[in-house]
């Protein structure tokens, strides 16, 4: 990946967070976590197009991408119980290294 | 039947990489064009946005924007015309054009997440055309599911607050 493309990757994420920052002002509240959560996949698909790669983050990526956001906001017990367990998934591994 | 048009139509939020056909782009847009407006003001604007990049540049300034869209359909209040129901107005042109893309086969959804500012710079559009919503149109990856309804009982009244049908 050339640095132009990081630099584009990482434009458009940018871009998602200050636009989702103030657009929240006016949203329903569980956007909140929804955007954070895309922002989350986004910053790890950043990472492995800079080749960056590691088993913790192919698997947050994964299982962020397995999850139905497109459900929310019907959805909302099953969203928070899925961001516990990422959390656990996340604290364990910080506890492992 | 209009109305299975109506109860068919999802919120669409993965696309395939299918073009739209002109000649549907068109119906759609005319779709809009015959939406019925506050004392037929009209006071609106639609801006089509086709080419990939385009629809990226928009999408990065619309978080609640899903998939990548095969057409985006930007509709605007035209605050130049007489704007008092320019809303009302323009939400229903955006839900005309839905239900055609549903009857066309073309999945479609109404975002709100979006910032109209960033929106006007990228699209160049006057300081009285203000972008309220963008419909994004495309061909589905997978149907989506009935997200159901509340049950009718429950959101209509008759003849007053609380009121059963039959009732004097």
């Amino acid at each position: 990946m050339s640095n132009e493309q990081k630099v584009s990757g990482l434009i458009d994420l940018l871009c998602f967070l200050v636009v989702g920052a103030r657009e929240l002002v006016n949203e329903p509240k569980i956007y909140g976590p929804m955007r954070l959560m895309e922002a989350s996949q986004r910053l790890t698909g950043l990472a492995e197009d800079c080749d960056i790669r590691h088993e913790l983050l192919a698997e947050v990526s994964r299982r962020i991408g397995a999850f139905p956001l497109d459900a929310l906001p019907e959805g909302e017990e099953e969203f928070i119980h899925f961001m516990d367990d990422l959390i656990v998934l996340l604290a364990s591994w910080v506890r492992d290294h | 039947m209009v109305l299975d048009i109506i109860k068919s139509r999802r919120s669409i939020r993965r696309f395939l990489d299918t073009p739209i056909p002109p000649e549907i782009l068109q119906e759609l847009l005319e779709a809009a064009q015959w939406a019925p407006s506050g004392s037929n003001n009209q006071p609106w604007a639609f801006v089509v946005v086709q080419e990939p990049a385009s629809v990226r540049k928009v999408k990065m300034f619309s978080p609640g924007l899903g998939g990548v869209p095969a057409a985006l359909l930007i509709v605007c209040s035209d605050h130049s015309r007489e704007d008092t129901t320019a809303i009302m107005d323009v939400s229903m042109a955006a839900q005309n054009v839905m239900l055609v893309a549903t009857d066309k086969g073309l999945g479609s959804c109404v975002v709100r997440s979006h910032n109209p500012k960033a929106l006007q710079t990228l699209l160049e559009l006057p300081a009285d055309v203000v972008p309220e919503l963008i419909v994004a149109l495309g061909y589905a990856v997978k149907p989506a599911r009935n997200p159901g309804r509340r049950p009718i009982e429950e959101l209509v009244h008759w003849e007053q607050y609380g009121g059963q049908p039959g009732e004097q």
